[in-house]
């Protein structure tokens, strides 16, 4: 009798061969598709996006995305650490009406139990079930005692722990609930289960299967359940195996959840090497759009899209998310980098800018900004003395630069004119990506 | 039959309140699923949850007016109350921490509008508390009942101030 959480509405002018642009109401906040759903990694990040939506109401800009490990520091940066643990208990929410705010997306972002990246972090948060924390603590403490088979190390250790969470209905149980009790109180508007970083055949049947339990156990949290998506997050690699792509495709067309949530960690198709995963995710967001548009309700995220936000949110992904990819966190990796100026996104190469270039493309205008966003518009000089504007006005420009992107796509919808897409993405710099783009 | 059913361990390492919502949950998922009724046999079979649980459960769905039951033989046959004529055919009301659902249901048994009270929690979860049907005929005549009630009753209090 009650209608279910999530509702796609699709229109026949908003159609135009594997592009769509439909309606997402998700917990009664609906969303014009494509969206573009910053993933914000602190709370300064979180104060420019209410800035620009509260400044230029962007249409395609509703949603936004924190991962587990940065709750602490971006929805409750205002609180002392030692509280924290407490509060996860605690947290009492309003009740107010929230059909106005923006849709928030919770990413367990359970990969970092993989990658070294944020390892540290994921042991010490509060907000992270225990069980991954123990995990990740005894992990860091054996891996560094090791000098070689590291790579070996991390992949055994790191399958037995789901073999044991696929294995015991207590241990998966809890990490579930624990997972989707700081999703709730973070009033995360969907449920995204606490799934493990597919890289072998058996972690995928775990996915799958915590996928499904998962999706049962949000049932047990109140009679009128908050809907609980599919979640896969995986290596890139897993485009190249057939069997894998097959079983999530056949998984996905018969799941009963609306919403499916693929994650290809550190994806880059525009790279040179990457033409065999090129050509499989071009059949990928074919069968992901066929999907779309002949089962009913059914509507697809792509998380931390990196360069392929453009291509993907042309063709069959309702919203698409990526970090700023900015500042000096998001590049730690580069040594060399002590700028504390960010990169800039150049909306005409598609992609980031190093601030030298960026001066150097000022200079030979005039010294004014030629971007056509409105942050721009109305800041047509650069602070350049002023690292923290600078930054603060890049983080701005990028999220109306994409906003500006997703409305292209919808106007070209529109218009029966998709090719758009494809002669935007020949300009740019990320000239492969058209390869993925299905025709 | 819905997919990922908890097996019996799964459902034992569930808190008692997650058990209930979880079971109740269930059983309204498998009635939806089967419009032309279950068996409480059936779901036993089908769930491996106990006879006891599955009536008590579907008895109080019937209670909430979520299901109704006919009597055949020495057994009864549940069915869900209704399928939602319209999505737009319900509308919703909010007065204090309560929840006032209006939606107009089709069943064998004609149209009806069923109205049903939740509560609202802190995390924004919604629990229901109870329904009540009434044929859409006979819409006019309890709008009428209701506000002869309201008359006497205010004059009851009325009275009781003097």
């Amino acid at each position: 009798m009650s209608l279910p959480q999530i509702q796609v509405t699709h229109y026949s002018h908003r159609k135009c061969k594997f592009s769509e642009s439909a309606d997402l109401k998700i917990n009664g906040k609906t969303l014009v598709t494509p969206t573009f759903a910053p993933r914000l990694k602190n709370d300064g990040e979180l104060k420019v996006y209410h800035t620009i939506r509260r400044e230029y109401a962007p249409r395609q800009l509703s949603t936004y995305i924190v991962r587990l490990l940065d709750i602490g520091r971006t929805l409750h940066s205002d609180l002392k650490r030692s509280v924290l643990p407490s509060l996860i208990s605690q947290m009492a929410l309003d009740t107010s009406p929230q059909s106005e705010e923006p849709l928030l997306l919770i990413d367990p972002a359970l990969e970092y139990m993989y990658y070294g990246a944020n390892m540290e972090r994921l042991a010490k948060t509060p907000f992270v079930s225990s069980a991954i924390r123990q995990y990740v603590s005894e992990f860091i403490e054996k891996s560094g005692k090791l000098e070689e088979g590291k790579q070996l190390f991390r992949d055994a250790t790191h399958t037995n722990f789901w073999t044991c969470i696929y294995e015991d209905a207590n241990k998966r149980m809890k990490l579930i609930r624990d997972t989707f009790n700081v999703e709730l109180r973070s009033r995360a508007d969907v449920l995204i289960p606490p799934v493990p970083f597919i890289t072998s055949p058996h972690l995928l049947e775990v996915a799958i299967y915590m996928n499904e339990k998962s999706r049962a156990f949000s049932s047990a949290l109140s009679q009128d359940k908050r809907e609980c998506s599919d979640y896969f997050s995986m290596k890139p690699s897993i485009l190249r195996n057939e069997r894998m792509m097959s079983t999530i495709k056949e998984y996905v067309s018969t799941s009963e959840s609306p919403l499916t949530i693929f994650k290809f960690k550190n994806l880059n198709l525009n790279d040179e090497n990457m033409a065999i995963e090129r050509k499989e995710f071009k059949d990928f967001l074919i069968e992901l759009s066929l999907i779309a548009q002949h089962v009913e309700n059914k509507a697809f995220m792509l998380f931390e899209a990196g360069n392929q936000v453009f291509p993907a949110a042309l063709s069959s992904f309702a919203v698409v998310s990526t970090g700023f990819n900015l500042d000096r966190e998001d590049r730690r990796k580069d040594q060399k980098e002590i700028s504390p100026f960010m990169n800039r996104y150049d909306p005409w190469t598609m992609t980031m800018q190093s601030k030298d270039t960026f001066l150097k493309t000022v200079e030979n205008n005039d010294n004014l900004i030629s971007c056509h966003c409105r942050v721009c518009k109305e800041n047509p000089t650069v602070p350049i003395h002023d690292f923290i504007e600078y930054n603060r006005l890049a983080k701005e420009h990028y999220l109306l630069s994409r906003e500006q992107e997703m409305n292209e796509i919808l106007t070209a919808i529109e218009k029966q004119d998709a090719l758009m897409g494809f002669e935007k993405l020949q300009r740019s710099a990320l000239k492969n990506l058209t390869e993925i783009i299905p025709r | 039959m819905p997919g990922g059913i908890f097996s019996p361990e799964e459902i034992q390492a569930l808190k008692p309140i997650e058990r209930e919502n979880y079971i109740r949950s269930l059983i309204k998922n498998i009635l939806s699923m089967n419009e032309h009724g279950v068996m409480v046999s059936e779901i036993v079979d089908a769930t491996n949850l106990n006879r006891i649980t599955v009536t008590k459960h579907l008895e109080f769905l019937v209670a909430i007016r979520e299901a109704y039951k006919s009597d055949r033989g020495t057994g009864s046959i549940y069915y869900v109350n209704g399928r939602l004529i319209h999505p737009t055919d319900r509308l919703s009301i909010t007065i204090g921490n309560k929840i006032y659902d209006f939606v107009k249901l089709e069943n064998s048994e004609g149209q009806f509008a069923f109205i049903q009270e939740k509560e609202q929690n802190e995390l924004r979860l919604k629990t229901i508390k109870g329904g009540i049907m009434i044929r859409c005929q006979d819409l006019v005549d309890f709008t009428i009942g209701l506000q002869k009630f309201m008359t006497i009753a205010s004059k009851r209090a009325e009275e009781a101030k003097i």
